[in-house]
Order: structure tokens, then sequence, then C-alpha cells
């Protein structure tokens, strides 16, 4: 895995558009409060090396413009630099243990529950309603 | 490309491919005391590559573990040309083959697909019945360690498993009542995933990335369930090695194949009997490029059905949003419910054939934000961002259906212009979805969006037909008793060049209209163990 470190303008220009496209609720933190512009950034960039050039590309493009502006631009004439751009601030956002709280996420692993108390009654109506085997 | 050389050692059976027919045939060959050699292009995978429980899976499974070879383009895999084909071929290109990636749905075919036209006046029959294959599936759901529950009635036998069923969670509760409430079949889903410890796996812990390998080896992938005691046996599956063409003797029988190594070389490995287990577009790409004086349209194509009669199980995905939170990013992915009430044939329908209903989960956050190029950003990011992730978020599962199409003529694999990486043709698909299965799509949405809003979903989304569903690569060299239209007979066994076999899905009759894994391994157990049975009457090149 490459390392790709960005500096502090793109990290700064990153922050801006990463906020408009995942800004914060009253339940879920924006992008740079889960801290996608700084760690988060940098571990998904090593996942995906494939995308980073496309990353870095949408990054020039929304410097030092309106940001609402320049992504409707790269959606419309550059939309695989768009996708990278927000396929990999998404990521980023995922990674967030705030983010992860936010929605109750308790992901797997997860041991195997046996739950076929639960619907074996049910079966026995859908044993009763039968099936035409040909 | 340089530097011919040949293999000292030869074998008794050369397999080339190391997937789901394939690890069945080096199994049962070792076992019976043939010397075994099997070339897979790609390698091992250990537990540790597939990225489920690592942070980067769910970025991971769109790229690296993509089941599409043309999207994962790995060194392994070759390209496959789609321009002509609504539906992109899904495959993995290692030693486990498709069934590394494959999502475990582990269904046999009803005893109606095997006489499509005595029951229904479409398609051909096939030269086996549900019976004949029966025995096999028994031994190979218990060999592998398969998950369900006895006593389906869609089915005439109440066949067993080694395993009880894995849970079928929230959602699948859920989508229970709502088919209770419509009167329709559904059934806890059997699926080659272990629910238990199983011999040396593990049992499932619900991380839901089985598409994209399984991380804790639940999942009866074949290098774990057959390639490994295989290779303790002595079988020799040769990795790295992409086979370009079959070699004949002037005898008109297969003398084995020359493959490219990993270091560029050409290498000849012999063998008495070759057996093709290469998936239904590997193989037929396999035979017409094997082109000689004797087989000038391609190898066992006498027939010119090589290639032909591509089915591919063009797929629906019904989805339905649910209020309440049903934890719909637990695995396995893998299957929850199934469901054949509209599998039969029904006339007034306005189609013949059916199709199987799958109830899946749908994934971690990730999955749900993905934007489509050319749709509006808005909607998907800004407030929608979390609109979306708040709607669907453990709230979201897919009604999936798997349906039958037809054999037809124009629906092929060929040759194409482009080359795989070691200068090999590579293959061209060309596929139409049939009147016949674009009303079965319709008529089942439609009653897929009835199931989930009679359980309750405050929304439904239909993808009527998905782009990226091609998993079950079937028909392109078919079983039959008659030469003029078949390539193989019942036992795999081509009918032109009498020491070589085909025993992957390529042989399929007709699609069925479920998952194929359970029915291509059982048809390439019954060959095997026919050749084994019958090896003192075998032809061989040596």
């Amino acid at each position: 895995m490459n390392i790709v470190l960005l500096d502090s303008i793109q990290r700064s220009v990153l922050s801006t558009v990463a906020d408009l496209l995942i800004p914060a609720t009253d339940e879920m933190p924006s992008a740079t409060d889960a801290g996608v512009p700084e760690n988060l950034i940098d571990m998904v960039l090593g996942y995906r090396e494939d995308l980073v050039a496309a990353f870095l590309d949408a990054l020039t493009a929304c410097s030092g413009r309106d940001p609402a502006t320049a992504l409707d631009e790269l959606a419309g004439n550059s939309p695989e630099k768009f996708e990278a751009l927000t396929l990999l601030i998404s990521a980023a956002y995922f990674q967030s243990a705030k983010v992860k709280a936010a929605l109750n996420y308790n992901p797997a692993p997860r041991a195997v529950n046996d739950d076929v108390d639960t619907y074996i009654d049910m079966l026995a109506d859908v044993v009763d309603r039968g099936f035409t085997i040909r | 490309m340089t530097n011919k050389k040949s293999n000292e050692k030869n074998a008794d059976v050369l397999i080339v491919g190391a997937g789901a027919s394939g690890g069945v045939a080096a199994l049962e060959l070792i076992r019976r005391g043939f010397t075994v050699v099997c070339l897979e292009q790609g390698d091992w995978a250990l537990n540790d590559d597939f990225t489920g429980d690592k942070p980067q899976w769910e970025l991971a499974r769109l790229k690296q573990w993509n089941a599409a070879p043309n999207t994962r383009a790995a060194a392994s895999d070759y390209p496959i040309d789609t321009t002509e084909s609504p539906i992109e071929p899904l495959m993995y290109n290692g030693v486990g083959g498709s069934t590394i990636l494959f999502s475990g749905h582990w269904v046999r075919a009803m005893p109606s697909d095997f006489r499509v036209r005595t029951l229904d006046g479409v398609a051909d029959d096939w030269p086996v019945t549900y019976e004949d294959l029966r025995p096999f599936y028994d031994e190979i759901t218990h060999h592998i360690g398969a998950s369900g529950l006895e006593g389906d009635p869609a089915y005439p036998d109440s066949h067993t498993f080694p395993l009880p069923p894995l849970p079928i969670g929230k959602y699948g509760l859920t989508a229970a009542k709502g088919m209770d409430k419509l009167g329709w079949h559904w059934w806890p889903a059997p699926n080659a995933i272990a629910s238990r410890k199983f011999k040396d796996r593990g049992a499932c812990v619900r991380y839901g990335s089985c598409e994209s390998g399984c991380p804790s080896g639940a999942k009866a992938s074949t290098d774990l369930t057959h390639l490994r005691e295989a290779v303790e046996l002595g079988a020799n599956v040769i990795t790295g090695a992409r086979v370009r063409e079959l070699t004949v003797n002037d005898k008109g029988l297969v003398t084995g194949a020359e493959y490219i190594d990993r270091d560029g070389n050409v290498q000849h490995q012999a063998a008495g009997v070759t057996v093709l287990a290469a998936n239904g577009i590997g193989t037929p790409r396999l035979l017409l490029n094997s082109t000689s004086s004797l087989f000038p349209n391609g190898l066992a194509n006498s027939s010119g059905l090589v290639g032909k009669r591509l089915m591919v199980h063009p797929y629906a995905s019904v989805y339905g949003t649910y209020e309440d939170d049903l934890e719909t990013y637990l695995g396995p992915t893998g299957q929850a419910l199934q469901s054949m009430h509209f599998y039969e044939t029904d006339t007034d329908r306005g189609f013949v054939r059916g199709g199987k209903w799958n109830l899946m989960p749908t994934g971690g956050p990730l999955t749900h934000t993905l934007w489509q190029p050319g749709t509006n950003w808005n909607e998907n990011f800004g407030p929608s961002f979390h609109n979306r992730l708040q709607s669907t978020f453990g709230r979201y599962t897919e009604w999936g259906i798997t349906t039958e199409d037809l054999p037809e003529m124009h629906n092929e694999v060929i040759i194409g212009d482009s080359f795989d990486s070691d200068g090999i043709p590579a293959p061209k698909i060309r596929y139409k979805i049939s009147e016949n299965t674009q009303r079965l799509l319709d008529f089942h949405v439609a009653r897929a969006v009835e199931a989930h809003e009679a359980a309750g979903a405050t929304s439904t989304q239909s993808i009527p037909v998905v782009r990226e569903s091609g998993w079950h690569l079937l028909g392109t060299a078919r079983m039959g008793t008659d030469p003029a239209n078949s390539v193989v007979d019942e036992w795999g066994r081509a009918h032109d060049v009498p020491n070589l076999f085909i025993i992957d899905g390529s042989v399929f009759v007709t699609s069925t209209g479920v998952n194929p894994t359970a029915t291509i391994m059982a048809v390439a157990l019954r060959a095997m163990r026919h050749l084994a049975d019958n090896r003192t009457d075998q032809r061989t090149a040596l």
C-alpha cells in the first residue's frame, strides 16, 4: 500500500467539499466533524489506489471555486472523477466511530443464533398450503 | 512466451479449471486412484485475503473483489467483450473458482426442469432426470456442509441437510409474514454456508461479505471443501497456468493441454483423459481456440453448438424499505428465505417456466450512498445523504428473482477481437433477453412488489434487469443423446472426442430457474463417478 498524504491546502478544499456533500444534522456529524479530511481519507486512499489520481484531480478542480458549481461541473463533465471523490469521502465517513455510533451500526462478527422457533409454527401453514410438483 | 516445455509427469486425468466442477472431479478421481493434474489460471486464496472482516471491505468489493472480471481486471482474469449483452458475466478465476465469490444459495433444480419439452413444449428435455441426480445432490450437500431445513413442500423428497438453517433474522421474519398474508410459498433458505462448525470450517459469523469472499471460511467454496483434500491425497494443482489450447493426436483423441505458466513459458501437460471445468464462457472459449486439421471449427464442435445456447439467468431485484430497523446489514449473503411459488408454468401468465425468489440483506452503509453517473448528485448528497441513509440502512431488503431463460441459438459465446494478457484470443458474448423471459421478469417483479407491500414496506424500488448479475453461465456445450444436436453425452463425454469430458455449467440443456451450483456439482460428480466406474472401457491418449 502506498501512502498518499494530502497537503494542508488539499485538506482544506476537501473539508469544504466534503461538508457540502455530507453536512451535519441533529443526529449525524458532518464529514469534517467525523474526521474525513484527516486520517480517515488517508486510510481509504490506501484501500483504493486505483482511484487516487481521479480523486486528486477532482480536488484540484474544486480548489478556489464555489464548491457547488465545481461539483456540478465534475458530475456532468468528469463523472469518473466525481465518482472517485464522493466514493472515497463517503467511505472515509463510514470509517468514523462517531458515525457508526450515530447510525447504531453494530456490524458482525456475531454468533449465529438459531431462530427456527420464531417461525416454525408459520411453516406448518406453508406445508398445509401444499405445492403442486410437476 | 518462449521455451516450450513438456511436463515430464503425464497424468491419467487432466482437469482444466479448479472451480465448482473441477474441485468435484479432482477429489473424486484422486480418491479412485487416478493420477490427477489440475491447471488453474489463478491462485489459492487465504481467508485473510478476503476483506469482509476488515475496514476496507466496502471499497474492496467494488474493485479488488468485484465479481465482474472486466471490473476486477486481476492478473488471472481474461477480458470478456460484453458490448452486445445487457448482462455482465461474473466469475472468479482462482482455486475454488466462482464458489469463492458466490452467494452460496444451495438450491436443487426441480423435477420439471429436466422435462421442459415434455411438459411445456419448449427447448429440450435433459437426458437425465431429477431422480438420476438426487443421490448426487444428497452426497454433495452432506459433503460440503450445507445449512437448511428439511421438509420444503416444493420438492418431492424431504432432502436433508447436515446443518440447521442459518438465521432468517428480523427481515426474514417480516418477509415471511408478508408471504403468509398472500398465501404464497416460502421456506428458510438452503445455503452452502456452515451454520455450525463443520469439519475444519468454522461457523458463519454473519459478516455478509459472501459475494466478496468469506473471511471466516464458513462458506463452502471448493478450495476448502474439495481441493485441499484432493491435494493432500496427491492431486497436483498447478496455479498460474492459463490453458490456451487442447492438443489432439491423429486418432482424434485429446492428448492434454498447452498452457502458459506464470513465467510466460509455454508448457504442455499430457494426459490420458482431459476434463474441462472452466465455466460456461471459459470452456467454449478453449474449445473454439483449439482448432486443428481434424477439428477445424473447434474441438468437439461437429454439431456447431459449442458456444451456442448461452443462458445467464437475467436477474431482477425488488427492494422494500421498512420503517423498523431490521438489521439488513447482517449476513449471510446467502439467502434468508426462498420462494418457489411462481416457479412452475402457468400459461395464463403469458409465458412458460418461472423463477425462484431469494430474500437477501443489503450490505453496509456505503452501498446505500453510491452515486450513479448521469443522475443528479443532489439526490445523493447534501441533506439527501442522511435522508437516504436513514430510510434504507438496516431497513432495506431485496427479493431477488432468478429467472429461467430458455436456450436460443443467437445467444452465444464466440471468440472476439481482443486478447488476454498472455496473447490468447478472448471471448465475446452476444446475448438478448427473450420475449418469454421479459414477460416472466415483468410478472415476477410485480409480484415481488406485492410481497413487500404485504410485509409492510413503506416503499419499493425495482431493478427489472440487474446488469451485474451474470453469475450463471450455462448451456454452451449442452448434453444430449444425439451428436447432431449436442456436444456431450449424459456423462459429460464429448461425442466427437471420446477421452474429452466437459462437466461445468456448459453442459446444461436448459438453465433451470434456480442457482445452478448444486446442480453443476451433482452433474460433475455423477459424470466423474461414471468415468471411474468404467475406467477399463475408457479410451485414453496415453
